[in-house]
């Protein structure tokens, strides 16, 4: 599946800076302006540390389970296909509610950046790709871009509100699901050859 | 033989079913029900290493619809760990205790334990050797299902969440693959 930009892309939208900024902001309101800055940094570094140590930690995980390559395909599509559908569908009494606690790793990090989704995304393409610099570089690419995104999330959030948010959120969902099923076709493809 | 049996009970993918379905309860009760579920299980597949094969050919069903069957059982479960809304479960609801159904069968005694044992034990096969795998695999299995309600104390209530959804994507790997090969196998023949 895809190239490099594609893994990437794909990436980027099921993180879903975007659609988790008025999350986000919220978690942050009782801290001083400096101290979010300090916060989100801290946090995205920790993200990233959980993301690459999965990449590595999914692949042993899915040799322990013995799947196929074509399998690994059928079901990343479904997978994917799955998460898109999230993405497309979510509600916002849907998404658990955090409560007051210092965010440290949770709930920032981890599952707001770093959540299943993800995971689940960067354990498929790190079994189908071949080449582990190129899912690394496009873990680090997409982090990079979701990073900005956190970092100014108030302005974002001025400029688009929740309801733009939202649609950003759905529209990526649309693309992910496309992503997704040309997954599971070049899985079904290697089967039926 | 025993590893072979251990993977297909497949410990890893058990423990969220597990924690899933015994959140509810005390850890006390928790462990009851673990020891009893796993001693159910293993008397399962000890009547099924003696009479599976009897039985399926009674019901005239295949070992790949028998594959089949199970992905697409063990998908639907997979699904539902996905999109399990939080605060939807935990509030309200009196917690059901899981007798036999789904943590003894499907979740450890499950079509593809069965299915493989019925494949080893059947015509030719040595009954007795398949039996003491099955054993010791299952002693390998209940250490790691009792240790599973620790990971509830580890990881907090919205960590089970993001867990169980984790998971769930695994499921849903694991139950393609078992679907997907029973369709090969049929198709193939």
């Amino acid at each position: 599946m895809g190239t490099f930009f594609g893994i990437t892309l794909t990436l980027f939208f099921v993180i879903d800076a975007l659609g988790n900024i008025p999350m986000y902001i919220s978690l942050l309101k009782p801290f001083s302006k400096k101290k979010q800055l300090y916060i989100a940094i801290r946090e995205l570094l920790i993200a990233l540390g959980i993301m690459v140590i999965f990449h590595y930690f999914g692949q042993i995980l899915l040799s322990l389970l013995g799947v196929s390559h074509t399998t690994v395909q059928i079901s990343g599509g479904i997978i994917l296909f799955l998460i898109a559908i999230r993405l497309i569908f979510s509600s916002d009494d849907e998404r658990p509610k955090w409560g007051e606690q210092k965010p440290l790793v949770f709930p920032i990090a981890t599952p707001i950046i770093a959540g299943p989704s993800v995971l689940a995304a960067i354990m498929i393409f790190a079994q189908d790709e071949p080449s582990d610099l190129l899912v690394l570089g496009a873990i680090c690419l997409a982090w990079f871009f979701s990073s900005l995104i956190f970092i100014f999330a108030r302005p974002i959030h001025k400029l688009l509100k929740d309801k733009g948010l939202t649609a950003c959120q759905r529209l990526m969902g649309l693309i992910v699901a496309i992503i997704a099923v040309q997954l599971f076709l070049e899985g079904v493809e290697g089967i039926v050859k | 033989m025993t590893f072979l049996f251990l993977i297909v009970m497949d410990p890893l993918g058990n423990v969220p079913i597990f924690v899933g379905i015994l959140k509810h309860f005390d850890p006390l009760k928790q462990r009851k029900i673990i020891i009893r579920e796993l001693l159910i299980a293993l008397s399962i597949m000890i009547i099924f290493l003696f009479f599976g094969q009897g039985f399926f050919q009674l019901l005239n069903v295949s070992e790949s619809s028998l594959q089949m069957a199970g992905g697409i059982i063990l998908f639907i479960i997979a699904i539902r760990m996905i999109f399990a809304a939080p605060g939807q479960e935990s509030s309200g609801r009196i917690p059901k205790d899981p007798l036999i159904v789904p943590l003894a069968v499907p979740a450890v005694a499950g079509p593809a334990i069965l299915a493989t044992m019925t494949l080893y034990g059947g015509t030719g096969g040595n009954k007795l050797l398949v039996l003491i795998a099955v054993v010791i695999a299952w002693l390998f299995l209940l250490p790691t299902l009792l240790f599973s309600p620790l990971l509830k104390k580890l990881l907090g209530e919205n960590g089970i969440i993001a867990a169980e959804r984790l998971f769930g994507y695994l499921v849903v790997l694991v139950s393609t693959q078992m679907a997907l090969s029973g369709l090969i196998s049929a198709l193939g023949k």
